[in-house]
Order: structure tokens, then C-alpha cells, then sequence
């Protein structure tokens, strides 16, 4: 049973560090890495709750359809968001 | 024997943690598919000794899902990296 609350533990941090990765990525394709390893360590958290076929869609949905979509708007947009602080600037007017 | 199984699935969720940690650091864009390929794959081996641990074999399934999923994923971060369009 400890191990259960270890893992329950673990991956939740995991979870929140990778979520707080993506956000603090400067890199744009290293925070959408970061995204599918949320879905990952998401769908790790679902087979440890004991709902194998929530954590089949969250693999396949979270960890690998979505930051590959991510990745072609990326690509097709060519954004260049390096500039926070004049981002932040434009929304502050 | 079974907890021996829920320490090895702890194990492989605490290597994921390093690997993230790598995520977090790497400089270039291979390093972080790199580090991600490898997450799906502690993760894919952390499903399969929880499934040992807890006698569940609904569990594999997941576990295979992970396998080929994380090398789909691959080969198609692979294919946007060297068409350049990152």
C-alpha cells in the first residue's frame, strides 16, 4: 500500500514540474516536449489509479496527437516568440 | 517477491525524474527527443512491473500501448526536425 501512495506522490509531483516546464520553456518544440511528457507521466498516473483504458486515450490523445499538432502549427506559423517582455508590454496597453 | 515488483516500478518512475530533468536542461532539440523517447520508455517498463505488482494483466495493455506510441511519437518529432520546420 505504501508503494501505491509513493507512486500516487511521485508522478503528481512529476506531473506539476513537467506542467511548470512547459510554461518556463524558452524553447518552443522543448515546451511542447515537455507537453507530451505531461501526457505521459498523466496516463502513468491513470494505470496507478487503476483506469487502464482512460490512460490508453490520455497516451494516445495527450502524450502524442496533441503536441504533434502543437508541432505543426508551430511549423506552419513560424512564430517567433522569444520576446516576452515586449509581449507583455503590448498587453499591458 | 511482489513488493520487490513495486520498488522496481518506484525505480523506474524515479529514473523518469532524471530523464525530465534532462528535458529540462538539454540544449539542443535531439537531446529533448532523446529524453522524451526515454520517459515513454520508463514509463512503458514502470507499467509493466506495476502490472507484476499488483496481478493485473488489463495493465499490459497500457504498457504496449506506451511501447509503440513513444516510437511513433519519435519517428514523427524525427521527421519535423529534419525537415527544419521547428
Amino acid at each position: 500500500m505504501t508503494v501505491f501512495w509513493l507512486m500516487d506522490y511521485l508522478l503528481l509531483a512529476l506531473t506539476l514540474g513537467c506542467a511548470v516546464l512547459v510554461v518556463r520553456l524558452r524553447n518552443l518544440s522543448g515546451a511542447v516536449m515537455a507537453l507530451s511528457a505531461v501526457g505521459a507521466f498523466l496516463s502513468l498516473l491513470f494505470v496507478v489509479l487503476g483506469a487502464p483504458d482512460d490512460a490508453h486515450s490520455e497516451i494516445v490523445v495527450g502524450s502524442i496527437a496533441l503536441p504533434v499538432l502543437y508541432l505543426v502549427a508551430i511549423g506552419k506559423a513560424r512564430a517567433e516568440v522569444r520576446d516576452t517582455g515586449d509581449l507583455a508590454e503590448r498587453e499591458r496597453r | 517477491m511482489h513488493t520487490v515488483y513495486g520498488a522496481l516500478a518506484l525505480a523506474e518512475i524515479a529514473i523518469g525524474a532524471l530523464v525530465v530533468l534532462r528535458l529540462a536542461l538539454g540544449p539542443t532539440v535531439a537531446d529533448r527527443i532523446v529524453a522524451l523517447n526515454t520517459v515513454c520508455t520508463q514509463a512503458a517498463l514502470s507499467v509493466f512491473f506495476y502490472a507484476a505488482y499488483t496481478d493485473r494483466s488489463i495493465y499490459l495493455d497500457v504498457a504496449i500501448w506506451f511501447a509503440s506510441f513513444s516510437y511513433l511519437g519519435a519517428i514523427v518529432f524525427a521527421r519535423y526536425l529534419e525537415r527544419e520546420l521547428l
